[in-house]
């Protein structure tokens, strides 16, 4: 159960952070580059307004030139001064445009010719108020003289073919311009499409990472309750274990406290107490201190303090001593204990711990045997002293063999058999002190075969067979 | 008339035996279950069954079952004897007469025999 923590999925947040920093990076860079496309449509945008108005101005200051021509040629053919009028407005006019004309040209090589344009207008006028004075100081014939010289006309065409020029460039620009507009437009298609995928992959890993990552929590919240689980179980168990520990101890107290009683009383009526009147709450006394070591030896192996005191022994006398001391136990549960361990099997043990073991083991025997016949047999074998004991008794699942040996595990049911559950697993602590091995052949109803393997034995390797023993 | 104890343990049921002799009533004691049936269709006459519950063989509460079912002695009064913790609620589910934890008082064991068994002056020990 520990260390469930282990498996704790990080926090995530640097997930989120790269995930979300990368997805706002490129939305930030498709905006800007959205931004730098929209700039150069508003560019191209006012290039067609300013092209518009540069033709525009410099069609009317042409047509403003044109129309004081007309009115300066009507003056000199009937001398009449209305047609002055019209002249004079549009000369008016010439230079309102040529004054708009030289504010919004914009572009270099127009303004180069603007200064040009500004002096063959002037020219072109100046030609005009000539003639027109000339006639009314001196008649017509030197007035149409003068413009019959053609230089006038050809002022007029130099600024036509200026404001052509101002126009065709203006147009140029503008075309390019909107190439520019084209491949930026290109640009911007392609960024939408590239950046558009590229988000839409962004945003799946990221999905993708968010959902490992709420997977890993599930995982981790998974293995939170399942530890809760074992918690839970492990709470039952040791209240269980309270349970059956009270239970263990209520019964000899119980014995002993009805014996004294019955003592007391028998000692008022004056009747004299015999050494057989001390049994029972001897027994009972030993079984008190049994459970008292039992439950110390619980502590003592869950904290690694399992001290042993190694000797050299006989297991087999040891074997027939506890037999014996277990004979009454046996009768009581009609449960014929045969022994075989005649020859001596020597070696090095703890002599108070083998014999936990053995006594362990054999009450285990007689409480589970269901009346049946207990064998018990120790020898050598293969320079390791055998301890066996098999009963005919209630036997033991195949799934529940493994489990026997643990920590306040039980196979039998709590209504007929009493105990904590903790027997075969102090026997498998000492034996595996002992470099030894415990094991159990057994089948549900049909009895159970307990064997203790301990290495370096010195004995009489002849092991007996059933039929010899007892 | 006897108490028929049933219980597991041998010293328990010579304590208890020799505590209720002292007090003049008569005894018999098995150590489970099916002891207990037998006894009792032998006609060993019984005023009173001390009955523990956790016992090999055939446990209290199965041999519980199996008297209530048989009228020759469903009508013999039964009182528990256990050291379980819950003993009172194991009383009501099993429907007995009474219940005595242990470790037992040996006064109240005695004064529960007397609500059901008749004492034998002859038996018990000279005052």
């Amino acid at each position: 159960m520990t260390g469930f923590l282990e498996g704790k999925p990080r926090s995530g947040a640097w997930i989120y952070t790269v995930g979300l920093a990368l997805i706002g990076l490129l939305i930030v860079v498709l905006i800007a580059r959205a931004l730098v496309n929209v700039q150069t449509l508003f560019d191209v945008g006012r290039l067609v307004q300013h092209s518009s108005d540069v033709e525009e101005e410099t069609q009317a200051m042409f047509s403003a030139l044109q129309d004081a021509e007309t009115g300066q040629r009507g003056y000199l053919l009937t001398g009449k001064p209305e047609y002055l009028s019209p002249y004079h407005v549009a000369t008016g006019d010439v230079h309102r445009h040529l004054l708009a004309v030289e504010a919004i040209v914009e572009i270099p090589s127009n303004r180069a010719l603007v200064p040009r344009l500004s002096t063959l207008v002037a020219r072109k006028l100046r030609e005009l108020q000539d003639t027109i004075d000339l006639r009314g100081r001196s008649g017509a014939t030197p007035a149409l003289a003068l413009v019959q010289t053609d230089v006038g006309n050809q002022v007029m065409e130099e600024i036509r073919a200026i404001c052509n020029e101002i126009k065709v460039k203006t147009r140029q620009r503008l075309d390019e311009r909107i190439i520019e507009f084209r491949q930026a437009a290109d640009v911007a298609r392609r960024d939408l499409e590239f950046g558009g995928v590229l988000l839409l992959v962004l945003l799946f890993l990221f999905a993708m990472l968010i959902r490992r990552h709420l997977r890993a929590r599930r995982r981790f919240e998974g293995r939170i309750l399942e530890s809760q689980a074992d918690l839970q179980r492990a709470l039952a168990v040791r209240d269980t274990f309270l349970s059956v520990a009270g239970h263990e101890f209520r019964t000899p107290i119980s014995v002993l406290s009805l014996t004294l009683e019955n003592l007391v009383r028998k000692t008022q009526k004056g009747e004299t107490l015999k050494p057989a009147d001390f049994d029972a709450p001897r027994r009972q006394a030993d079984r008190l201190a049994r459970l008292t070591e039992t439950l110390l030896d619980v502590r003592r192996i869950a904290s690694g303090h399992l001290d042993l005191e190694p000797e050299e022994m006989d297991l087999a006398a040891l074997a027939r001593e506890v037999a014996a001391r277990l004979q009454p136990q046996a009768l009581d549960a009609r449960a014929p204990l045969s022994v075989s361990a005649d020859q001596p099997v020597v070696g090095t043990w703890d002599r108070l711990r083998m014999e936990q073991v053995l006594m362990n083991l054999l009450t285990n025997a007689i409480k589970f045997g269901r009346g049946a016949p207990v064998e018990f047999r120790v020898f050598a074998e293969n320079g390791s002293a055998i301890v066996e004991v098999r009963d005919g008794g209630i036997g033991i699942d195949p799934k529940d063999q493994d489990r026997i040996f643990e920590r306040f595990e039980r196979a039998a049911s709590v209504q007929n058999y009493r105990g904590m559950g903790l027997g075969l697993w102090i026997c498998r602590e000492l034996v595996r002190a002992h470099q030894g091995k415990i094991t159990v052949q057994s089948a549900s109803g049909q009895g159970s075969l307990f064997r203790v393997e301990l290495p370096g034995s010195r004995g009489n390797e002849r092991p007996l067979s059933r039929g010899e023993a007892h | 008339m006897n108490v028929l104890i049933i219980d597991d343990d041998a010293d328990v049921r010579e304590a208890i035996s020799l505590l209720l002799s002292s007090e003049g009533h008569h005894s018999v004691a098995v150590n489970d279950g099916h002891q207990a049936l037998e006894c009792l269709e032998q006609g060993v006459p019984v005023c009173l069954i001390l009955l523990d519950l956790m016992m090999p063989g055939m446990n209290g509460a199965e041999f519980r079952a199996k008297q209530r079912l048989d009228p020759r002695i469903s009508s013999i009064p039964v009182v528990i004897i256990t050291a379980d913790g819950n003993a009172e609620g194991k009383a009501r589910q099993l429907e007995v007469d009474g219940v005595l934890r242990k470790p037992m008082d040996a006064a109240i064991l005695v004064s529960t025999v007397r609500k059901y068994c008749p004492a034998d002056p002859s038996l018990a020990l000279p005052s």
